[in-house]
């Protein structure tokens, strides 16, 4: 059985499963097989799973008649997929997507200060470290698809705000420390803001199995005024 | 335009919630969902709705509604000061109303959140399998993005026809005390925390705050600092309670986000949520541990 991986309660009928300490890939890989056979083994049982980085939040609808029982099933599962067993018989692919990004101090708001505090010499070096990293989804949260992506250059890391800036526009992409992503929303938000996506992120019934999950692969592509103002127009 | 409900007045806050979105968490779409189930349950069981029929959920009151059909309402929860055609009119049962009738909800008297269930239910469209407003996320209610009920809003739903009333038993009705105390289940990152904070926990007592919405309950007055970090985020249920570092719990409610990175000591009872959903600014909690599942 592998050591790492820990079983809490998290309420009458919902468990945590802690897969490693430190987060892999493989790791993400071993999540998604853990979460597709939950969904398929327990379906009429299920009203919450949520990966998150190196963790899966499972809620059955009922009550666990029996909490060792329960807890000693998502082991083994868990440490099947972690040791990637044959016998779950799944198929997993991560997807890569690439994202138009526009990055303009009229959309990145943030984009002075990063140069200035990150000492950077241009905007155009801002935009090939942001844009020539491939990253990986972390984790989908916080709003209706917003996806923590890692791991941004170590020359454009930084900070979040001290106060959360009250509105931050639909389609911007933020960095905070390692991480970056694409408010697919109006809201609240803490990042530094460098740059715009066109391209709608909120989920819709029809494109869920669209959306991404944890594992996948995301590319920023940059694109120029033009391109921007031709998708923006689409969305 | 087809026919309803419509409002007339709506100051504080007033929204369409069933039973909120199930399984899609996993998108970051929240539960959302009227928040004292309780109520919510009644209301729609005292006019013999399915249980996942869409009701009014109403906070605070100042919401007045004019009646453009002959039907049967029900209305559970919070005291409001609930009338209708201006005759004070009792809770957790339901009533015939006629057409031009005006239904009202002036200020609050007790409790928090009061809902307002009608036969057949309002016939609002499903985003996500629920037609419950979140207006964080922008999905649901009348609209479909998330903006609550306002002034000259009409919200559609079939006559029918009068029936015998019905009224929930007095001993189940709740008495909403200003003095909440809440259950709660050793979950999550319980025992990371070490005595004396748990001891803190169960001896203090909070206070809401203002900082009362439906994503949380904030509270104020206890003394729970610490220096517990979570190295990542993960998921979070209704009734999580987080202890962020400046030691001021915040449980989580049902338009809560699906994760989180404060850790939690752990969950308020289910059957202790319904209480929880009527506390109000400056209502006192005390915890109490209940142990009786295994570790």
């Amino acid at each position: 059985m592998e050591k790492n991986i820990r079983i809490v309660q998290a309420s009458e009928n919902a468990f945590i499963v802690y897969f490693t300490d430190k987060i892999s890939p493989p790791v993400f890989h071993s999540i998604r097989h853990f979460c597709q056979a939950i969904q398929a083994q327990q379906s009429d049982n299920l009203t919450h799973l949520i990966p998150s980085y190196n963790n899966v939040l499972i809620n059955f609808s009922k009550p666990a008649s029996n909490t060792l029982k329960t807890i000693d099933y998502l082991h083994n599962l868990a440490d099947d997929c972690l040791n990637n067993s044959s016998s779950l018989n799944l198929d997993i692919t991560a997807t890569t997507h690439r994202l138009p990004a526009y990055y303009h101090p009229q959309v990145g708001t943030d984009i002075e200060r990063v140069l200035e505090q990150c000492k950077i010499a241009s905007l155009e070096q801002l935009i090939a470290l942001h844009s020539e990293k491939k990253y990986t989804v972390y984790a989908v949260g916080f709003c209706p698809g917003f996806a923590y992506l890692a791991e941004v250059d170590k020359k454009i890391r930084i900070p979040r705000h001290p106060t959360p800036r009250l509105n931050v526009a639909a389609g911007s992409i933020g960095i905070a420390e390692e991480q970056t992503a694409v408010y697919p929303l109006p809201t609240p938000g803490g990042w530094h803001i460098i740059g715009n996506c066109p391209q709608s992120l909120i989920p819709n019934e029809k494109s869920l199995t669209h959306l991404w999950q944890i594992g996948d692969e995301v590319i920023f592509e940059p694109i120029n005024r033009k391109m921007y103002d031709k998708l923006s127009a689409k969305i | 335009m087809k026919k309803g409900f419509k409002i007339l007045q709506s100051g504080g806050l007033s929204m369409l919630q069933d039973n909120g979105r199930i399984g899609f968490s996993q998108y970051g779409i929240a539960q959302s969902g009227a928040v004292d189930s309780f109520a919510y349950f009644w209301s729609n069981k005292l006019l013999d709705n399915p249980s996942n029929t869409t009701v009014i959920e109403i906070t605070l009151g100042a919401l007045k509604i004019e009646s453009q059909i002959s039907t049967c309402i029900a209305v559970c929860g919070a005291d409001l000061n609930f009338t209708i055609n201006g005759q004070k009119t009792p809770l957790w049962q339901s009533h015939n109303i006629n057409k031009g009738d005006k239904i009202e909800w002036r200020n609050r008297v007790s409790g928090l959140r009061c809902y307002l269930a009608i036969k057949g239910g309002f016939a609002v469209h499903k985003i996500f399998n629920s037609t419950s407003t979140n207006p964080r996320e922008k999905i649901g209610g009348l609209s479909k993005d998330g903006v609550p009920l306002k002034a000259d809003d009409i919200i559609p739903s079939n006559p029918a026809p009068h029936q015998t009333t019905k009224a929930l038993n007095w001993q189940h009705i709740p008495q909403y005390s200003p003095h909440i105390t809440l259950q709660f289940l050793p979950t999550y990152q319980f025992d990371l925390f070490d005595k004396k904070f748990k001891e803190r926990i169960i001896s203090q007592k909070f206070i809401v705050s203002k900082q009362l919405n439906r994503v949380g309950c904030r509270l104020q007055g206890g003394d729970l600092s610490h220096k517990i970090n979570l190295p990542y985020s993960e998921g979070m249920l209704i009734g999580s309670i987080q202890i962020p570092p400046d030691g001021n719990p915040i449980i989580m409610l049902n338009d809560a986000p699906t994760i989180g990175g404060y850790p939690k000591i752990g969950t308020v009872c289910s059957d202790e949520l319904p209480k929880l959903a009527q506390a109000y600014t400056g209502d006192t909690i005390n915890f109490k541990l209940k142990e009786t599942f295994a570790q």
